[in-house]
């Protein structure tokens, strides 16, 4: 839209917000960084197809900004035993398409989260299958017993989206997995909900049209229980390739545009009519090291593996300038890490200590461990998965061959990189994790614990890793279900990581928005783009 | 301009002095240099030369279809009393087909091969005429049955590659003569057909054009054919006219040497057994040319003054002459 | 011509047959798909389940097997990614690329091969060297480069276009087109023009050689001598000679751009087939992959035979049946 189109659309919205309050008859048009897969919210733990279900369905409850857990369809919850929850439910919910919202829909929505045989495995069932069972006092509260304690069960809860049961047949409905829950119809597939005739969720917009490559058009959903949203229509147009995105976003097509590259901000810089945001997130930049004794890409003189030495790990990060990488490769849209989470979220460590950059001092320590001529590693990265991934990698190399460690860099596609890391194939590598929980246990459980598969822990503990001292630590924590308690255990786990460095982080990437003037976004840190929290301030 | 009334003793093709050249890298080489030769209504005329006399240009020069890098820089052909040479284009071209038409030697690379026959023939009409395409159609027809080609109409749909070599140039004639031009150009038409075929083909348009009254300018290296044919034979060496007359005069007595040594290695002309006779050497070359009379180095009547003057045309009476200085002797009439 | 189109029906078979082969066990062979699908906390018993969902926990000759077997009843494979059958993801797209490629190309004839004759007709003179300079231009500057800077002229800077995405469709036998609305040919102008440029050089430059060499030819001074004027010599005599390479080059650019105009899809958003491609290669999502090739393939087996049924009309001395083709 051109500046004079605006003006005229200006004073249209004006006369009519102040007739109607802050819900206007505006369009509001995003460009993605990639597609939603689908509408059905339960088939593929994507973001994409999470912020897309973020508007259409809600959970039980949502996660704000900072990924911090809030009431949604539940008003309270109190845990009453450490596998005992009970959940109030909002009684003033209906469905798109009219119906009630009552706990029976959410029985078969979890029922369908089992049942859902079209979906890629082990989306969205982990908190499922440790329900033991689940009781309906009333239309509008119900209780959980879990299997195992699980301290985050709310916030595992408020990633399963709740589907209406009207769109199967059904009898009485239960949780009773092994008699289908008391559907006798045939549960929805994937197929159903793209072409939205399942497709009714509680959330503040519906689904009008949904075309693959093309776009999908969401439509005020009138009957909202929550704050109206400010846009009567949302156009998402997918638009993977960076250059046209950005170029939509100058000639007007887009009103917001996902993830510009950093380095074409200055084009918006200096203009008036387009700003941006730079939002810091959850996903952290780190290495990973093999502790095997016979390391397949490790060449060291007299053929030990370094990396098991702690002084030649802490070493290594110590070679690492994480400030230049973040201000000269990451254009600033990065923070140096200096643990495995920002700081300020749940279980991360208060003013942690940046981590020093002091190549001298790396020199010594090489040393030290017995390596004063260094020896030499190949580093394996991906070139297509993460913002400016190659770069930083070359980066990283460089400054280890500085002080002595020859490293040849490796960058590949991830559709190989992935495969070859899970099949342990590289010594040193370098990877990217968010937390979809917003707290610290997500890294560390999947990481650093010895693998122990029948307990879920340590399953991309590629490198072997095995501390006894911390997988006691973490165990406890993550069973504990004091809050207080729990922090306390897991900034210690993180601390016991820090210091033996089996894993070295580099950076927080950090998510970048831009819009036309007008209007407002403050980002997210799980980097969905939420229309209802974009705000127009005219 | 007007054309002027036809005029029965003037002639209806008049060309007086045309030069043709081709420029090379090396300069200006005539191919047609300074030739004059009239045609009048009815007659057929015969061209003869050797290859690189320049015949095919002369033919070409006629019609205005000279392409680059030859080019037509003196002359006047006076057709019907018009000069042709001055017309603006589109008069020329509306002249081309209708009242002069020509033949080209080879109908396989002069028809288009993926267009039908009864089209190629049919733009020959309507190009001229505002004859809807049905008569034109007829008129096509018609004219392959003049020519002797069965089931015409059939024959009008199928494409070139369908036709025999003879049957192609018979389609020739037959589009030549559709618009019943003043005068048909034919160069070297039977060449590259079987020897059987020849004759018949010479004899067809023999009677065409007597039936006619069109006249025909038949250019040919072969003095055997057109000795059968022509009224007047014009023989043509390195660019120029070297004898010209009727054809009983150039045919029974000679006087150019050059037109002599024709005569003697035409296997028809001459008396079985007799040996025949080859010129010996070859024309030379556009580039190479000899100063004085072109032919004196091949002649066997040579003389001296051969090699300073280029001899001019004489003869007895206007239609007769030749361009030598040292002619063959008269020969009374055999 | 019956039996020309029969035969060449169950070459195409074969044809098909080979290619499944070759790309099937090219793809299958590379990376491991669920890796890329599952999350990483996903447990060992899971991905069990999803492994045997998808048919990978068979050899790799009895997932060609049953592939086959799923082929013979018209399936071509379930996405990995998408969870839907693989052929329904393709044809969904394949209205936009068609409607894409058709207007590029008739674009491309319709200015190249004018402007090719124009060049072709008066070889030396300034025009004709302008205008086959230009062409250069159309088929060596990148593709990407071009097509973001007619987004940049046209849509940034002029505001005349929108910069990406297909426009509003209508449904026309059910099937969803976007030139029926104005908002459509907005949309489908800029990438359409970005597609036709290296085909428009390529048909200018084909049409220029080929009128260069046909006005020399015998049948056209044959023609000038009937008196025919420039005009039907031209459109008559010189373009049906020219067609047959041209013919041949589209017959052959339209295969190739109907499956792999990635380059202009990706920068202009356009939800045709090409993009598809590339993504499920890089997603490792097989079926996909596997399936495009063979719709692919049939398309360009399928334009193949309609080319050389073109031929025999255009020219009258190609014979069919002699199996010359």
């Amino acid at each position: 839209m051109t500046p004079h189109m605006r003006r005229g659309r200006l004073l249209g919205a004006l006369a009519f917000t102040l007739l109607a309050g802050t819900a206007s008859a505006e369009d509001l048009t995003i460009a993605l960084s990639s597609e939603p897969t689908a509408v059905d919210p339960h088939y593929h733990d994507l973001s994409s197809n999470n912020a897309l279900t973020m508007h259409v369905f809600d959970a039980l409850l949502t996660t704000d900004a900072q990924q911090k857990v809030q009431p949604n369809l539940a008003t309270r919850w109190t845990n009453e035993g450490p596998t005992t929850w009970r959940f109030e439910l909002r009684d003033d919910v209906v469905f798109s398409d009219g119906t009630p919202f009552t706990a029976e829909d959410v029985i078969f929505s979890y029922c369908r989260v089992l049942n859902n045989e079209t979906a890629v495995s082990g989306s969205f069932d982990e908190a499922i299958k440790n329900m033991a069972s689940i009781e309906t006092p009333d239309d509008h509260t119900l209780v959980f017993e879990t299997n195992e304690p699980d301290p985050l069960l709310p916030i595992r809860l408020a990633q399963i989206a709740i589907i209406s049961d009207e769109i199967v047949e059904h009898g009485e409905i239960s949780f009773d997995p092994e008699s289908a829950c008391g559907v006798t119809g045939a549960w929805p597939t994937v197929n159903d909900f793209n072409d939205g005739s399942v497709a009714v969720g509680t959330g503040p917009y519906a689904i009008e049209s949904y075309v693959k490559g093309s776009g999908i058009d969401l439509v005020r959903n009138e009957r909202y229980f929550g704050e109206t949203p400010e846009w009567e229509r949302v156009s998402f147009k997918p638009v993977p390739n960076a250059g046209p995105r950005l170029a939509g976003l100058l000639s007007g097509d887009y009103d917001v545009i996902e993830n510009p590259a950093a380095r074409d901000l200055s084009r918006i810089e200096g203009s008036d009519d387009y700003e941006y945001v730079i939002t810091p997130s959850s996903r952290v930049i780190y290495l990973q090291l093999d502790m095997r004794d016979d390391s397949p890409f490790v060449d060291a003189p007299d053929g030990s593996n370094p990396f098991q030495d702690v002084r030649v790990r802490r070493a290594m990060s110590m070679a690492i300038d994480r400030e230049a990488i973040v201000e000269r490769i990451m254009d600033d849209a990065a923070a140096p890490a200096n643990q495995f989470l920002p700081a300020g979220m749940f279980g991360t460590i208060a003013d942690a200590p940046a981590l020093e950059y002091d190549p001298e001092r790396a020199r010594e320590l090489l040393a030290e461990a017995g390596y004063p001529d260094g020896f030499s590693v190949t580093f394996h990265a991906t070139n297509d998965r993460y913002i400016n991934d190659a770069q930083v990698a070359q980066a990283v190399a460089q400054f280890f061959t500085r002080i002595g460690i020859e490293t040849e860099l490796d960058a590949m596609t991830r559709s190989i990189f992935f495969s070859r890391r899970s099949g342990r194939e590289f010594s040193l590598s370098m990877g990217g994790w968010g937390s979809d929980t917003g707290e610290a246990s997500s890294f560390l459980r999947q990481w650093v614990p010895t693998t122990d598969d029948v307990a879920g822990l340590g399953g991309s503990n590629y490198g072997g890793w095995s501390d006894p001292e911390f997988d006691v630590v973490l165990r406890e924590a993550i069973a504990t279900m004091d809050d207080a308690e729990r922090e306390a255990l897991l900034q210690q786990a993180g601390a016991r990581v820090l210091e033996q460095m089996p894993y070295i982080p580099l950076h927080y990437e950090s998510t970048i928005w831009a819009f036309r003037s007008g209007l407002d976004y403050q980002g997210r840190a799980d980097q969905y783009t939420l229309a209802t929290a974009i705000t127009s301030d005219e | 301009m007007t054309p002027l009334p036809a005029d029965p003793s003037r002639p209806l093709l008049e060309v007086r002095g045309l030069r043709t050249v081709f420029h090379t890298l090396a300069g200006a080489y005539p191919a047609v240099d300074g030739v004059d030769l009239s045609i009048a209504r009815g007659e057929v005329v015969g061209l003869v030369g050797e290859s690189g006399s320049g015949k095919s240009v002369t033919g070409f020069s006629l019609m205005r279809l000279v392409d680059p890098p030859g080019e037509i820089v003196a002359g006047e052909v006076l057709f019907e009393g018009r000069d042709l040479l001055s017309l603006p284009e589109s008069e020329m071209r509306a002249i081309r087909g209708d009242r002069i038409a020509m033949i080209f030697q080879d109908p396989l690379m002069t028809l288009n091969p993926v267009l039908t026959i009864g089209e190629q023939m049919i733009e020959a009409v309507t190009e001229h005429h505002g004859v809807g395409e049905r008569a034109a159609r007829a008129r096509a027809v018609e004219a392959l049955g003049q020519v002797g080609i069965a089931s015409a109409a059939e024959r009008l749909r199928q494409y070139p590659h369908e036709f025999s070599g003879g049957m192609r140039q018979r389609v020739a004639i037959a589009t030549a003569m559709l618009n019943e031009p003043d005068l048909i150009i034919a160069d070297e038409p039977t060449t590259a057909l079987d020897v059987t075929i020849q004759g018949q083909i010479l004899h067809e348009m023999q009677t065409l054009c007597e039936a006619s009254g069109t006249a025909l300018l038949w250019i040919t290296h072969d003095l055997g054919v057109v000795a059968e044919l022509a009224d007047r034979i014009c023989v043509m060496y390195s660019g120029r006219i070297v004898e010209t007359g009727s054809a009983d005069a150039v045919l029974d007595a000679p006087r150019h040497p050059y037109t002599a040594g024709l005569l003697g290695s035409v296997p028809s002309v001459n008396a079985p057994g007799t040996r025949l006779h080859q010129i010996d050497g070859a024309a030379p070359p556009l580039s190479a040319r000899p100063t004085g009379c072109p032919f004196r180095t091949r002649c066997g009547n040579v003389l001296p003054v051969c090699a300073e003057i280029d001899p001019p045309l004489v003869g007895p009476v206007p239609g007769r002459g030749w361009r030598c200085h040292n002619p063959m002797p008269e020969r009374d009439a055999a | 011509m019956t039996l020309f189109i029969l035969r060449r029906a169950i070459q195409s078979v074969f044809v098909l047959l080979a290619v499944s082969i070759v790309v099937f066990f090219a793809v299958y062979a590379i990376g491991d798909p669920v890796e890329l699908l599952v999350s990483p906390d996903t447990s060992a018993a899971e991905r069990e389940v999803m492994i045997r969902r998808l048919g990978l926990d068979l050899p790799i000759w009895r997932q060609y097997l049953v592939f086959l077997g799923n082929l013979a009843q018209g399936d071509l494979g379930t996405s990995f990614v998408h969870g839907v059958p693989a052929v329904e993801l393709i044809l969904q797209r394949l209205p936009a690329t068609l409607e894409l490629v058709v207007l590029s190309l008739v674009i491309a004839v319709s200015i190249g091969l004018p402007l090719g004759m124009i060049a072709g007709l008066a070889p030396e003179t300034r025009t004709a060297r302008t205008i086959m300079t230009g062409s250069i231009f159309g088929y060596s500057l990148p593709a990407f480069w071009q097509g973001m800077m007619l987004i940049f002229v046209f849509a940034v800077f002029l505001n005349w276009a929108p910069a990406a995405g297909r426009g509003d469709t209508v449904s026309l036998l059910g099937i969803e087109v976007s030139f029926l609305t104005a908002d459509g040919w907005s949309h489908l102008i800029l990438p359409a023009i970005n597609l036709a440029l290296p085909n428009l050089a390529l048909v200018l430059r084909l049409a220029a050689s080929g009128t260069a060499e046909a006005r020399l030819q015998d049948y056209v001074k044959y023609a000038r001598a009937k008196g025919v004027r420039r005009g039907r010599i031209v459109r008559r005599h010189i373009l049906r000679n020219i067609l047959v390479p041209v013919v041949t080059v589209i017959g052959v650019e339209f295969g190739s751009l109907i499956a792999y105009s990635t380059i202009t899809e990706t920068v202009f958003a356009w939800p045709g087939m090409g993009k598809l491609l590339i993504d499920s290669v890089y997603q490792l999502d097989r079926p996909v992959v596997v399936a495009y090739v063979m719709i692919a393939t049939f398309i360009f087996v399928s334009v193949n035979l309609l080319v050389d049924l073109a031929y025999a009309v255009l020219d009258p001395r190609v014979e069919l049946e002699k199996g010359a083709s």
